[in-house]
Order: C-alpha cells, then structure tokens, then sequence
C-alpha cells in the first residue's frame, strides 16, 4: 500500500513541469476549440507534437519512438494530459493498436506505419463494431475475400471514432464465414484513402463517430494483419487494453480509460464549483446553501471513490459514476450547464454530462465488462 | 486544488506480505471461534465472546494498537483495520473495534494516573474498554459493545471521561444484533476526567475519525461476507436448468454489488495509510471512507439477501444478519450523511488554499 507523492523526487518534479509546460504551449484554447467543433478526438499538429516527444507511446523506448518512461511518468502524464482537456482518443487509440502491429504486420508495412503512429504522423482507427453486432465484436457480418494478392471487404462498421481524419482503420472481417465464432476472422489495416470507402458522420451527445461504409474496397494483402482466420488472437490484446485488463504496476496501467472518466467528472466537479461560488442576482452564493455544499460533497466522494478501482472494476464504477456525478452537477448547476456554447463559463458541464454517457459505451457496454466480471466472480456465463 | 486525483501519487492499495500475514491470521481467528448458528439462534447474545477475547488479547490484537514507547506493538491504522473488516466479516462478539480506539486515545494522554492504569490493564487483559462516540444531539449515549465492557471512553463536553459500566445495566435489544447500550447515562460518581482543553479535544477528534474508519472497514467485512453467501448461493440454485448466477438479473446486480465494495474497501485502506503516514494532509478521508461505506456495504447486503429470495428475510439465514449488523454500523454516528457538512468545508477550504 502505497500512496506517497511522487513530486518530491526532484527529477519527477521536473518532468511535471516539463509536462505542464508543453501542455501550456501547445494545448490552446484555439485548438479545443477546433477540436471541439470537430468532435472527432484529434488534431494532426497537437499529435505529432506529443510524438515528437515520444508521448504517444511514452512507455516504449527512445530508439524505438517513445520516451522510456517508467508507470509513474506515465500516469503522471496521461493525468495532465486529461486535465487539460487535450485530445487524446486518437492516442489511446495508437497505445492500444500498436503492439499488436509489432507483433503482426507484415514486413512489408510494419517499420514505416508504426514509426509514424509513435511519431503522430499516422493516425489509426478502430473498425470493430458493426450495425447489427453492437458490443458483440466477433458477430462480424464485414467480409474479406481474397482475389489474387488482395482482399475485397465488404459491409459496414458503426462508431469509428475517428475515420475522417485517420489515414488508416484497424478493421476486423470474416474470412472464413462458415467457421464456429471467433474463427474465420481477419485483422486489416484498411487505408481510408481507397476506393470504395465512404465515411459518414455520427454525431453523438459528446462527440462525433464515423459509420464507414465499405463496398468492394480493395486491399493489398500485405496490409493483413496477422494470420488468415486468426484475428481473434491479433485483436486480442488491443482488447485488453481497452477493458482495461492490462495490469500496470501496482495494478493501475496507464492504458486503463477508467483514469479519465473519474478525472473528467472532477473536471466537471470544478467547474460546478466555480458556480457555486458566484454570486446570483440577489447577492447569494451557492456554496453558502447548506444542500449545494453537501451534494457537491457527494459527487467528490463518488468521484474518489471511483478512483479506487482498476481494471474491468474501475470501467464499471468509473462509468457508472461519471453518468451519474455528471447528471447530479447538472441538476445543480441548471440550464446554464446545458448552454451549448462553449464561451459559456458554466457549459462545461453539460459538456461533460454528455461525454460520461459515452463511458457507459466506450469498448464495449458496461454490461460486457459485468459479464466479464460474473465469470471472474464464478457465477458462470449470464445470460440475457 | 479541487481533488486529489489530480494529485502526483502512487496509487497503490495492495497489502503488503506482512498485512496480508495478518488479515489471513485474522480471518483464521475468527473462522474457528464461532459459528453463524450462534448468532442466528441468537445464542451469543449480547455476551462477550470470552474464550476469543482472550486469544485475540495472546495474538497481540489490541497490543497493536498502541504505540511501541507505551507498551504496544505500534501497528498502524491499517493493521488495525485490517483486523476490523475479518471481525466484521465474522461478526464475532468481541469489542474489538472499540477496544483499540479506546487504547489508541489512553496512549495519547500523558503516561499518567488514571490514563496510564487503564492502558496497562487493557493490554493485559483485566480491564476491557469500550468508547462512545458523540451523539450529534448530545444527550444520553449509544455505547457501541457497552454490555461486554468494564469500562468507557466518552466526551463529556469539552473533556475525555472515564467511567467503569455499570454491571446491572440491561443492554438494548437491537435490530442490528449489535451488542450495545442506547441510552447510557455514566454515573458522575463513576467517571474520572482523563483529559480537557485543546489536547483532549485533539485526541477526541482523532476517536471519532479513527473509530469510523474501523467500523467503516468491518462495514466492508460485514457486507463481503453477505456478497460470498450470495454468490455461493446463486451458483448452486437452480431455475429453468440453470444456476440462477448465470442470468443477467442475478449476475449483475452482484457484480455492481462487489465493484461497489472494492471501492469501498480501497477508499477506506487509503483513509487508513494516509493516518498513518500523512495523517494532515486529507483528515476528511474517514470521513469519506465511512460515509462511502455506509452507503455502499447495506446497499450490497441488501442485495445479497435479496438473490437468496425468501430465504434472504428469515431470520434464520446468515445473510440477514450480516444485513442488520451493516445497519447497525452505518448509523452508529448517527445519520451517516451528516459528515457531508465537514467534508464539503474540507473541499471548499481545499479550493480556497489553491487561489
């Protein structure tokens, strides 16, 4: 047990600061501001600024395009990162992808693409959803079809955060349809630019998705990504990673999105104290009412609390309280939370409101992670 | 700044070898000094569990409560609340939790007179202490283990009081099946003052925090032992072919139930490192620790009766009592929200500090 400061080791002292001080410079309120109109969770310059760094994959070494940070780096830097309100989707999305491109791309592709995704001159989506499959990832309806040395997909996939920008999309299809579930799938990485691609914009309560629509889109077969019919194993850890199943020292790993649910309700829970402590027309602060100050108190708790688990536990309590922290702030800070302009002081608020819905969906529903945790537990596989 | 998970920590919660040396010799302890049958048949009653006192009293359990310069073992907040989520797992009659808070305060007064006396006869088992927290309203006083102890800690408006029980005093009859005393007015001819002024209000504070840190701990003990019924329970009843732990229904109001209380267990091993090691820098968090819990553990209880059905409301089930014992504990203070008013200073305050 262990929860000693790490800024009193000075070299961590300056790394915060070196933290800080990028974030400063470069995450601006011009560029939240694009961002934002957007909506889809990435800004080529901000990217490659951090890959510059080698922020992207901070926890990979120097020669290989990170920046050899140790787990307490990390979380310190993915912390910031979060609390300034930068966006991160497109570099969580590249920590989570890239070791499996290590791992399984083909010569051909692997050294330029994941060099580039650790540089932030790449950006990579994830297709894994489909209309008819929702959390159910190997429902896979998408077809491959191998046509002499490349791969004709067809069919669609929902929720591709990030397909207008990204050059490339981290794509799972069926290869072999007749074979038993989780069998017969392959991993594509599908260039964005090729023919018979159509991106439409999903525009959701927080943010803007992709529906990509694939149809007869040709693929060279050395942008297959491991095996044919064993794209369950390659996606695996990519999986992992995003049901925050990847332990970190002391349990936490940087990768576990549970950080930024909890850190963004606090962020929200700032931003509602700011309102509590102004003055309405009548010369009344919030913060002297008796019941706001209490139900603040509340939310901190919840928020604290939450911040306690890790892992498939830290999805669920970390959602769940963000849906409900989030909807709570609301409540107190009234209409002036759900102004939908950002210049407004308090609007924040319901931004994030908006936001903590997407935490309930993120990777899966919570409902998949109890799933996951009822068998952990023993209770063997639910059923609907 | 607003809250502390901004803050550059570790964020570690694992036991160390040695904690987890000490929950599995507790758990071993109170696995074999009882059984849940004694406290369903009510067999227990409000006695003290005498032969297990008297071997928690050998293993060292209340020696570790007190600093090592007054005769302890000097463990730290989270040993002791270690040792109080496996008694509230167990629920064992033992005034365990009391007890060590009681010795905790006597160890902070100078090593005097009266003070001095009770520790030693605490710690050798001749005397055995209880403490009341203070009551919101004042008043006559809720003696948490008052049938089970000799003698009592209590606030006595701006003063620690020491007052030996009075021996025809008839516990209450709880619901909770906690051994108590409601409504316990000390003798004047009884009580001796331990301690008044700036210190004693100091020591005080640190009881109330301390104790609910502990009873927050044996919430989460008490409330992981209804959820390990429940589970066993659900895996082996059977409906339509199958384990009634296999349907989302039951799975997961059961898995909410057991995320719930990992954060309620961490949150209050946190409170208790940060007592330990940091012990100003967030005194609300037993606060918070306790409120969490007394929300958290009787929500889980209450579910895990629930999976049981109509067996989760006989009183001859186990899980019924872990249920009732987490009640009582959550109201022990009093309404558990009413700390939301100090919490809420120590966030304003917070605020105010990083302008």
């Amino acid at each position: 047990m262990d929860f000693s400061r790490l800024d009193g080791d000075p070299e961590v002292a300056a790394f915060i600061n070196e933290v800080q001080g990028f974030l400063h410079a470069n995450v601006t309120s011009d560029l939240r501001a694009r961002v934002r109109a957007d909506g889809g969770g990435l800004d080529p310059a901000f990217q490659r600024a951090l890959g510059e760094r080698g922020w992207i994959v901070p926890d990979w070494p120097v020669e290989e395009g990170g920046a050899g940070l140790d787990v307490d780096r990390q979380l310190i830097l993915d912390s910031e990162l979060i609390r300034a309100d930068a966006p991160v989707m497109q570099v969580q999305s590249a920590r989570m992808i890239l070791p499996a491109l290590q791992e399984f791309a083909s010569d051909e592709i692997r050294d330029p693409i994941v060099a580039g995704t650790a540089a932030g001159d790449i950006a990579i989506s994830q297709g894994y959803t489909e209309p008819d499959g929702g959390s159910d990832i190997a429902a896979v309806r998408t077809t491959a079809t191998l046509d002499g040395d490349q791969w004709i997909i067809n069919g669609a996939k929902m929720y591709t955060t990030g397909a207008h920008l990204c050059p490339y999309s981290f794509l799972i299809a069926a290869t072999d349809p007749d074979a038993p579930r989780r069998q017969g799938l392959t991993m594509f990485l599908v260039p964005m630019d090729a023919r018979g691609v159509d991106v439409r914009p999903l525009y959701t309560v927080g943010e803007r998705t992709n529906s990509v629509y694939y149809d007869d889109v040709a693929v060279p077969d050395r942008y297959r990504v491991g095996p044919v019919n064993e794209g369950w194993r390659v996606l695996s850890a990519p999986l992992a990673a995003e049901h925050g199943l990847v332990a970190g020292a002391a349990g936490r790993s940087p990768q576990d999105l549970s950080i930024m649910h909890t850190r963004r309700l606090a962020l929200s829970l700032e931003v509602a104290m700011r309102w509590a402590e102004r003055p309405s027309a009548s010369g009344n602060r919030p913060i002297d009412n008796p019941a706001v100050r209490e139900r603040l108190a509340m939310v901190s708790v919840a928020v604290e609390a939450a911040s306690t688990a890790f892992g498939l536990r830290g999805r669920v309590a970390s959602a769940q309280t963000f849906v409900d922290g989030a909807s709570a702030l609301v409540d107190l800070v009234g209409p002036a939370s759900l102004v939908d302009d950002p210049n407004q002081p308090f609007a924040d608020v319901g931004r994030w409101y908006g936001l903590s819905h997407l935490a309930t969906v993120y990777g899966g529903t919570v409902e998949v992670f109890k799933n996951l945790l009822a068998r952990e537990l023993g209770l063997g596989s639910p059923r609907s | 700044m607003l809250h502390d998970v901004f803050e550059f920590r570790r964020d570690d919660y694992a036991l160390s070898d040695d904690q987890a040396a000490l929950q599995a010799s507790c758990e071993a302890l109170f696995r074999r000094s009882g059984s849940p049958t004694e406290e369903i048949t009510g067999r227990a009653g409000q006695r003290l569990n005498e032969s297990l006192w008297k071997e928690a009293l050998q293993t060292g359990l209340i020696h570790m409560a007190v600093p090592e310069h007054r005769g302890g073992d000097g463990a730290g907040l989270v040993e002791l609340s270690i040792a109080a989520e496996a008694l509230g797992y167990y629920g064992r009659r033992i005034p365990l939790l009391e007890s060590m808070i009681a010795v905790r305060a006597l160890a902070r007064l100078p090593d005097a007179g009266l003070a001095r006396d009770s520790l030693r006869a605490a710690l050798d088992g001749t005397e055995l202490l209880t403490c009341a927290p203070t009551q919101p309203a004042g008043g006559p006083l809720v003696v948490p283990s008052g049938p089970m102890a000799t003698a009592l800690l209590w606030w006595r408006g701006d003063q620690i009081a020491y007052a030996r029980m009075q021996t025809h005093a008839e516990p209450t009859a709880m619901l909770s099946g906690l051994p108590i005393f409601f409504d316990y007015r000390p003798r004047e001819q009884n009580t001796v003052v331990l301690g008044d002024g700036a210190e004693a209000q100091q020591i005080w504070t640190l009881v109330g925090r301390e104790l609910k840190l502990l009873v927050a701990a044996a919430m989460v003990g008490a409330a992981r032992r209804a959820l390990d019924l429940a589970i066993e329970f659900a895996s082996v009843r059977r409906t339509r072919g199958v384990t009634i732990g296999s349907l989302q229904g039951i799975a997961h109001p059961i898995v909410d139930a057991e995320v719930a209380l990992t954060t309620a267990r961490n949150i209050y091993r946190k409170a208790a490192w940060y007592g330990d090691n940091e012990p100003s820098a967030r005194p609300d968090l037993p606060l918070r620790a306790f409120l969490h819990a007394a929300t958290v553990a009787p929500k889980v209880a209450q579910v895990a009766a629930h999976v049981h059905g109509g067996a989760g409301v006989a009183l001859e089930s186990e899980v019924v009592h872990c249920l009732l014992r987490v009640r009582g504990w959550s109201v022990l203070f009093g309404d558990p929200r009413q700390d939301l008013a100090a919490i809420s200073d120590h966030l304003v305050g917070l605020r105010k500090e990083g302008d």
